[in-house]
């Protein structure tokens, strides 16, 4: 059980709410065009492929829609990436099932892992995160390592590294208390770091202090 | 306090201490040891660029926008039955089959062994109406010391030996036990009180009688009615006597006529004990039904999810 519920972020967002649990169908489309990057980002994240990704934030905002007379207050962010979170889990364990049957249902990006580290210099570890553009060859191994996190991690470092949710906001929308979604954060993290450390992509801490 | 605690490593709590997560004095302890352990100060600087990565990950564009036309919202957005018949309903499918099968399977081994419900609910029916047709018969003979009611046990071998076999054998089989074990019987099949002190009136005298009556056409004299009861139905005798069972205050008033009346009510228990048959065969063909559709539903499902 969440241990807190967000309060609602944008006020003004109420007024269409309302409307849109009346039945007004564009007063809910202004509701997906605030939310569908972010839930379009998580699916992407989540799923590691564009039209994956745009079939689950399709079907999220259906869902929304049909489910938005259930919406009791609250953080209407948290409760749609909510329905988004279901979506991507459900599209993951389908995507298991018929991975049995065909290898080649899901193309993953990224292609091979490089062969040599990646060169370090580009970035600076004590980082100021809104300057920093990250080179493409990093992204994708990045992408990569949130693919090799089992899912109730990925969804719990997406959230908040990567959607920059907070930790209670996560934990809503994954239905999970605040303990829990404490350690998967710590768990994802380390894994990642070890991950991005083997393929030079977090220089190590040794390397990290020699730059001090 | 300080240098002693601070030797704890803290890798567990680097995440919670970099998110400002930990509460005070945990968050203290948490950066006194950093000031101490490279080891600890090692993992926590590799999380905090790990997280700033992260961080800088660059928004990925919506290829489009999802807005709703009426057309998406207007219809379901799949039928019941499709909705019904997907790879996901599949193990739900396949178990409500497989339960389905294992009940049918309880239910007829439950038959065929003798303790079944058909099985004891049909016997229950017969033996409720024989102690209280022997209780009627008792009474015209009048002065029947009644007979203990043997145990349960000698239900089973009671109720397999009158239906697998004929009457005669049945009764000839376990004498009084016989009828203190149909005596118990009658109380299981939820039958009245009244039915017991008519076993156990007519147990002493209704193995002889039963016994003549099967072995000779001819009733014997003294449990006149008993005879004649049994010779009435000498086909099924047991039947016969459940006539009496289900109208069982009856018979003991018209305990002369019982004889002509036991042809008469013959019917009642069979189509009582008939109906408790039917419903319980409906049941087991009911489950077979049910076992049958979810097994190919479950394997449309299936295949739905190619």
């Amino acid at each position: 059980m969440p241990e807190a519920s967000s309060p609602p972020e944008n006020p003004e967002e109420s007024r269409y709410i309302v409307s849109a649990q009346r039945g007004d169908l564009s007063a809910f489309n202004w509701l997906v065009l605030q939310h569908q990057t972010r839930v379009y980002n998580l699916c992407y994240r989540m799923l590691s492929d564009p039209d994956a990704a745009a079939d689950a934030t399709q079907e999220t905002f259906i869902s929304a829609y049909r489910a938005i007379s259930r919406f009791k207050g609250g953080s209407f962010k948290s409760w749609v990436l909510r329905i988004a979170a279901n979506e991507c889990l459900d599209m993951l364990r389908s995507r298991k099932r018929s991975r049995t049957q065909s290898l080649d249902n899901w193309e993953q990006p990224g292609g091979e892992e490089p062969s040599e580290p990646l060169p370090i210099a580009d970035l600076d570890p004590s980082i100021d995160p809104e300057s920093q553009t990250l080179r493409s060859e990093t992204i994708e191994t990045i992408q990569q390592g949130l693919d090799a996190l089992p899912e109730d991690q990925r969804m719990a470092l997406v959230l908040v590294d990567v959607q920059g949710l907070s930790y209670e906001e996560a934990a809503e929308v994954t239905n999970t208390n605040l303990g829990t979604m404490k350690s998967r954060i710590n768990r994802a993290r380390a894994r990642m770091r070890d991950f991005l450390r083997e393929r030079g992509v977090v220089p190590s801490a040794r390397e990290l202090s020699k730059q001090e | 306090m300080g240098s002693r605690y601070s030797q704890e490593h803290v890798h567990e709590q680097l995440s919670a201490y970099i998110d400002n997560m930990l509460g005070a004095t945990e968050g203290e302890r948490v950066r006194l040891h950093l000031e101490v352990c490279s080891d600890c100060r090692g993992d926590y600087v590799e999380l905090r660029a790990a997280q700033s990565i992260l961080r800088s990950m660059p928004v990925a564009v919506p290829p489009r926008a999802f807005t709703l036309t009426p057309e998406m919202v207007a219809s379901p957005r799949r039928s019941f039955l499709a909705r019904f018949f997907t790879p996901n309903m599949f193990p739900r499918l396949a178990t409500g089959s497989a339960l389905a099968f294992m009940l049918l399977l309880f239910v007829l081994v439950g038959d065929f062994t003798g303790r079944g419900p058909a099985f004891t609910s049909a016997v229950a029916f017969k033996t409720a109406d024989q102690p209280a047709s022997a209780g009627a018969t008792q009474r015209q003979s009048d002065s029947i010391p009644p007979a203990p009611l043997a145990g349960t046990p000698a239900d089973n071998s009671v109720t397999s030996a009158m239906i697998a076999s004929t009457p005669t054998t049945g009764m000839a089989a376990g004498g009084a036990g016989t009828v203190s074990g149909m005596s118990n019987a009658a109380p299981a099949a939820g039958s009245t009180e009244t039915t017991n002190p008519a076993a156990a009136e007519s147990a002493s005298p209704e193995p002889p009688s039963q016994a003549t009556d099967t072995s000779a056409a001819a009733p014997a004299p003294a449990p006149a009615t008993g005879g004649g009861v049994a010779t009435s139905g000498n086909s099924n005798p047991t039947t016969t006597t459940l006539n009496t069972g289900i109208a069982g205050a009856q018979a003991r008033l018209e305990a002369s006529p019982a004889p002509l009346m036991a042809p008469a009510p013959a019917s009642v228990p069979q189509t009582a004990t008939g109906a408790t048959l039917a419903a319980w065969t409906t049941v087991e063909a009911l489950l077979a039904l049910l076992g049958v559709g979810l097994g190919v539903a479950a394997f449309v499902a299936r295949r739905r999810g190619v």
